[in-house]
């Protein structure tokens, strides 16, 4: 069969099966694991012969998955996913909150605004948008509401807040990018500093212009509680900490970022027990919790590792290369169209499955126009986040949604999300058209 | 399918291309090789069954993964007086034809092709380093016989990958690093560490091609020919290529055509013979291992040896 | 992370699954602390933890091949949830048959493959060049039955589902 024509089977069988609701892990791998045994067993023009395939193929199965697991730099995903669980137990989430909480309480919409820079700050210590989503949306949201917030800004807020999580390191989907791009973690973490901040500072205007428009959606809170600004500024202690081990460690190349992972792991425990916040059973909890979400990435990961070396055994992306080149369209115009294509499949799907199942196709494409992937990755990523808070699947309102009152509606979280989504555009679009942004970070620490 | 571990640049991806270009003007278009690059379909670790399996017809292999399975041809990484890099491939060449170590390979399924070299072994200091006592109490980061080598001589050996070398030099993680020129440029180590101690000690050459035995038995007799033809002429323009590339880094690391360049110390002829002691006991160690899984590492060192003294006579 | 009403429930994992995943946390929190004594006492002086690298790559294979089981019986797999949201608990059922064959499809072809490997490293007694000189059929071992688990349980899960669809 001829490889291109077997490609687009195995890619069609995919799609249909992920509609069918199939887990991504099974239908990715299973017609990947097809695929290479038909690819081996039926060479072009020749006969099927599936006992001849098999061991090729196996052979490739075995290697593929088992290395992908036994793994050095890759054991920095259940050592970051830790981080955050153990960060959530041991309160230092929520008492980042309560201290941002009293030294915004001055500004309008003081309380979305600690709730947006409460994900900022937990963004620094968690490697997933998700769970920034769901940590900062249990503490922040009930609050808000309590203090008579309109739903849609105490829902928003936090939904469009917890997009900071990827983008600012530590971050999940940076280190399966560098995975399957082969580049430096180092630079993509320190990469994502400043769009990450930007972002913030786009979501911390989009609270202020809100609060100028419709004032009553955010009434001047009237604290119970005696304001004590040095214990807020106590507060916020551990949090800077597990920051700064993670970022300062890479940026003065103390640490690899595996290191910065273990270490910052360790650290957190230590606070929580010092502290007494942390007890036997919820770092028990905490490393349930991790350990499952650990083996549910990986699989997706492994099968995409599988699908990975099937697109390029039949090398169906250098005769997509050839054809583009022939087209030879303007660097630009590729450039909207992969904005556009991230963003519309950004509405579906979800950000793991999104960027194992695109990469093959995009990387090459933007390596031969000679861009600098780290850029890339920093766009796709910040494409993937605001994928999350787009109707119809937009998994962090799902998340805010299932963490807060019953009174929150969907379609009001979406309404929400959706206000902060205007500057979030723009603050993509500097992105693209300032790539010194991204760059310039990595760049001063690595020459 | 041609499978290698590493990325389509540098002297050593060039020869593979070259070798690719070759073939295919040698056979007049009959063998053509596609090549897949830094491991996206066999990880280093995982060429040589991978190439045994039909994964690939051909792929690098690195001694190194497989200590037990290639344990003969493990030979090419041991610490031998030899530190040029033609002798080294030509000796490495003819000895991986042999009897013995054909044996090893027909074992996993695949049939040796031809090798490359890393060309001879250099030390790269934060700090000035001239003899080998002066290597007491520090980190380097070394591999295989060279770090037990090391250990002997009474440095600590810390195992890292080349990639994250540089941040460990600056930030004194590491005082040394075991290395050879073009890699030094090639990760600008020269920066964060700007002295060199000329040990010019072996080479690593475990380090090679392998075909799938079903796909060379299936060339043609003439075909076969040119291929084995081209495998040795391979090993002659690899030597010259590298040669080059590494006498140009090292210039243009000395010159310091960006920032200060740094300073090489020579070897004094006491240590030389120091470090050719140090090494005998671990080329010993192989030795023994080998005879412990009943081959005769003796006759095939002796063998070596008397290749390379040949090789250098003919030079 | 919505829960519909159509919702399919979990299964209850095996006090053995539960077991294995509690091994997996031990080797998330070893892995933890191993890296950083390593960090640790580098800064000291020596590094004292041998083959450290090494050891982190045998404790992935614990941390991610031994939860399967749970995470399996639990239906924590990532889906699509978009095109079948409106259906009712019985169509739900007959989707997650067809889930549970692909899911059974995938790993049986990569515990097939896995038990190649393990067999081989077995029989050639290879192992990583180091100071412990770590035998590599151990982690293949334990990556082969973290697969074997995840393969029983999706048979079980495929049973279930089965009986449920009609
Ligand atoms: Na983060
Ligand atoms: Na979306």
């Amino acid at each position: 069969m001829e490889p291109t024509l077997l490609a687009g089977c195995v890619v069609a069988a995919v799609l249909i099966l992920l509609a069918l609701r199939v887990p991504i892990a099974y239908a990715i791998g299973a017609c990947a694991a097809a695929g290479l045994l038909l690819f081996f067993s039926w060479r072009p023009g020749g006969d099927l012969n599936l006992l001849g395939g098999m061991r090729p193929a196996l052979r490739l199965i075995g290697s593929n998955t088992f290395a992908f697991v036994h793994n050095y730099p890759l054991s920095m995903i259940p050592l970051f996913i830790g981080l955050g669980h153990v960060a959530y137990h041991a309160e230092i989430t929520t008492d980042l909150y309560r201290s941002l909480r009293i030294l915004l309480r001055k500004l309008p919409g003081g309380l979305a605004m600690a709730s947006v820079s409460g994900c900022a700050g937990f963004s620094a210590i968690t490697g997933s948008s998700v769970a920034c989503a769901a940590a900062m949306g249990r503490i922040a949201v009930p609050e808000m509401l309590q203090y008579g917030y309109h739903p849609r800004l105490a829902a928003g807020s936090v939904a469009a807040g917890g997009t900071l999580g990827s983008l600012i390191p530590p971050s999940l989907l940076f280190v399966i990018y560098a995975i399957f791009t082969e580049q430096s973690v180092n630079g993509l973490f320190l990469a994502g500093v400043i769009p990450g901040l930007l972002s913030l500072v786009g979501f911390l205007l989009t609270i202020l212009i809100w609060c100028m428009l419709k004032p009553q959606h955010a009434p001047r809170q009237q604290f119970d509680e005696v304001v004590d600004r040095a214990a807020a500024i106590r507060g916020l202690w551990p949090a800077c900490v597990l920051f700064l081990i993670v970022v300062g460690g890479i940026y003065w190349g103390i640490f690899t970022p595996t290191e910065a992972a273990a270490v910052s792991l360790v650290v957190a425990i230590l606070i929580g027990l010092a502290r007494k916040k942390l007890n036997w059973s919820a770092l028990i909890d905490s490393g349930a919790e991790t350990v499952r979400q650990t083996a549910m990435i990986f699989m997706v990961a492994l099968a995409a590792k599988l699908f990975t070396a099937f697109i390029s055994l039949t090398r169906i992306t250098p005769l997509a290369l050839d054809w583009l080149e022939s087209l030879d369209p303007p660097f630009y115009l590729v450039m909207i169209a992969i904005v556009v294509f991230y963003l519309v499949i950004g509405m579906f799907l979800d950000s793991i499955g999104i960027l194992v199942l695109t990469l093959p196709f995009t990387v090459p494409i933007m390596s031969n126009y000679g861009v600098d992937l780290i850029w890339f990755g920093v766009i796709v990523i910040k494409l993937l986040e605001i994928g999350l808070i787009t109707p119809p699947i937009g998994l962090n309102i799902f998340v805010i949604k299932s963490v807060t009152p019953r009174s929150v509606t969907l379609s009001e979280v979406f309404k929400g999300a959706a206000a902060f989504l205007t500057l979030d555009l723009l603050v993509l679009i500097l992105l693209l058209l300032v790539p010194a942004l991204s760059l310039w970070l990595p760049q001063s620490a690595f020459g | 399918r041609f499978s290698d571990y590493g990325p389509n640049r540098g002297t050593r991806a060039e020869a593979l291309e070259w070798f690719a270009a070759e073939l295919d003007k040698r056979t007049d278009g009959d063998l053509k090789i596609e090549f897949f690059w830094g491991g996206s379909l066999l990880g280093g670790r995982d060429t040589l069954s991978g190439v045994g399996d039909g994964v690939a017809d051909l792929g690098t292999i690195i001694g190194f993964f497989t200590p037990k399975e290639l344990q003969l041809y493990n030979i090419g990484d041991l610490p031998v007086e030899n530190s040029d890099m033609w002798v080294g491939l030509n000796a490495i060449y003819d000895l991986s034809n042999s009897e013995m170590i054909a044996e090893e390979f027909s074992k996993a399924g695949v049939k040796y092709v031809t090798n490359y070299t890393t060309g001879p072994v250099q030390l790269i200091c934060r700090s000035e380093v001239n003899t080998l006592d002066d290597l007491n109490g520090l980190k380097i980061r070394a591999s295989g016989p060279y770090g037990d080598t090391l250990e002997r001589l009474g440095a600590e050996i810390v195992r890292m990958s080349q990639a994250d070398v540089y941040q460990a030099l600056d930030s004194g993680l590491l005082d040394c690093n075991q290395n050879y020129y073009y890699a030094m440029q090639a990760y600008r180590q020269y920066e964060v560490a700007p002295y060199v101690l000329a040990l010019d000690w072996g080479q690593n050459m475990s380090f090679g091609i392998a075909i799938n035995e079903m796909t060379y038995s299936g060339f043609s007799d003439e075909n076969k020919e040119v291929f084995d033809k081209l495998s040795r002429d391979f090993i002659d323009h690899l030597a010259e290529q590298m040669e080059q590339t590494d006498e140009e880094a090292l210039a243009s690391m000395v010159s310091g055509g960006e920032g200060a360049g740094i300073t090489v110390a020579e070897l004094s002829e006491e240590d030389r013979d120091r470090l050719n002691e140090a090494s005998a006991q671990s080329i010993d160690d192989w030795t023994a291992r080998v005879s412990e899984n009943g081959g005769d590492g003796e006759a095939l060192l002796a063998e070596y040896q008397k290749l390379i003294e040949d090789y250098k006579a003919k030079q | 992370m919505s829960q519909p009403e159509n919702e399919l429930a979990p299964a209850p994992p095996t006090r053995a699954e539960r077991a294995l995943g509690q091994i997996a946390v031990v080797g998330l929190f070893l892995m933890a602390a191993l890296i950083t004594l390593n960090v640790i006492s580098r800064w000291i002086g020596r590094a004292i933890i041998p083959d450290d690298i090494q050891l982190v790559k045998e404790l992935m294979v614990v941390v991610i091949l031994l939860p399967l089981g749970v995470v399996t019986a639990t239906r924590n797999h990532i889906s699509v949830d978009l095109f079948t949201e409106w259906m009712a608990k019985r169509g739900r059922h007959r989707l997650a048959v067809l889930e549970q064959l692909v899911g059974i499809a995938f790993v049986s072809l990569v515990s097939y493959a896995a038990y190649r490997d393990a067999l081989g490293a077995w029989a050639s007694q290879d192992y990583y060049s180091g100071v412990l000189n770590i035998p590599m059929w151990l982690g293949h071992f334990v990556f082969l039955f973290g697969m074997a688990v995840f393969l029983i349980r999706l048979l079980v899960m495929f049973i279930i589902d089965l009986r449920r669809s009609f």
